[in-house]
């Protein structure tokens, strides 16, 4: 994932306040943020979760250097605006406010995907989304995510084992 | 690990990387419009904030200085040095009040000849 030398003008020209060049930006990073966005906090809030992210990066994208990193640094505040909401899930969930979706089964597959992601970390989810879905490297995760590699593979590897004990106790 | 274990992660993975590559439900377009429009609404928030702030300094400035001076007003004065004042001093004595009560005297002695200068 390498950014273009357009893009790179239009990070220089969004840090000096030029609205459509950061609505460029914003075209060519949504939908890979979206899908990282789903395998951490879900559909339903995944998008409204990329939006306040973007939002945020709009407000800093004076402090991003380097406009190469435009993606991993995008894609970092987004994963914590991610984080920050499954934190509010869970703290709304302790106290009765909300009730947890319950996950209706993928109707053309036997696996409920959503069901299986719930049960792990959200870290874990990010980590297992970059490697599987976007075949991403370890340094490039842990870039993104603000981990080190060492720590993307214990994740990696917390959440194939949490995968396989409860693939291993589906009936 | 079994072989069974292997082939349901496997076919997890499959089935994610079906389910995580989907588009998104809003199009890139319509999601770039409304972030620009959130952009519009948030410049104009942190405006507002940002002159709600100067001017709730300001206003604490003002009050703070209004106090000040008030206070100064109703402190109070000191006490009057009447007697030390009335006396008329020679003119090579220098009166400095430290306080109200206590008056310092400099006796400035005329040079005598031959002691200072060139």
């Amino acid at each position: 994932m390498h950014v273009t030398d357009g893009l790179a003008d239009d990070v220089r020209r969004a840090q000096a306040g030029d609205d459509e060049a950061f609505g460029r930006l914003v075209e060519s990073c949504w939908a890979d943020l979206v899908r990282l966005a789903r395998s951490v906090v879900g559909e339903a809030e995944a998008e409204d979760a990329v939006q306040d992210g973007l939002i945020a990066a709009w407000d800093g994208i004076r402090q991003l250097r380097d406009p190469a990193r435009l993606r991993p640094w995008a894609t970092r505040i987004v994963f914590r605006r991610c984080l920050r909401r499954t934190r509010w899930r869970r703290l709304r969930v302790a106290l009765g406010a909300l009730r947890e979706p319950a996950s209706r089964p993928d109707p053309e597959s036997e696996l409920s995907l959503w069901q299986l992601l719930s049960g792990l970390a959200p870290r874990q989810r990010a980590v297992l989304h970059m490697t599987v879905v976007e075949e991403m490297s370890d340094s490039e995760i842990g870039d993104a995510l603000g981990l080190a590699p060492g720590s993307v593979r214990a994740h990696r590897r917390r959440a194939r084992e949490a995968l396989a004990r409860r693939l291993g106790a589906k009936p | 690990m079994s072989d069974e274990h292997d082939e349901k992660l496997d076919r997890f993975d499959e089935e994610y990387r079906r389910w995580g590559r989907r588009p998104a439900s809003i199009p890139v377009g319509a999601a770039t419009t409304r972030i620009r429009a959130r952009i519009v609404a948030h410049r104009r928030v942190r405006r507002a904030a940002t002159g709600l702030a100067w001017a709730a300094a300001v206003a604490v400035a003002v009050v703070g200085s209004w106090l000040v001076d008030t206070r100064r007003g109703a402190a109070p004065t000191p006490s009057p040095r009447v007697g030390h004042e009335a006396v008329a001093l020679p003119d090579n004595v220098v009166l400095w009040w430290l306080d109200p009560e206590t008056p310092v005297y400099f006796v400035i002695r005329p040079a005598e000849p031959g002691q200072g200068g060139r």
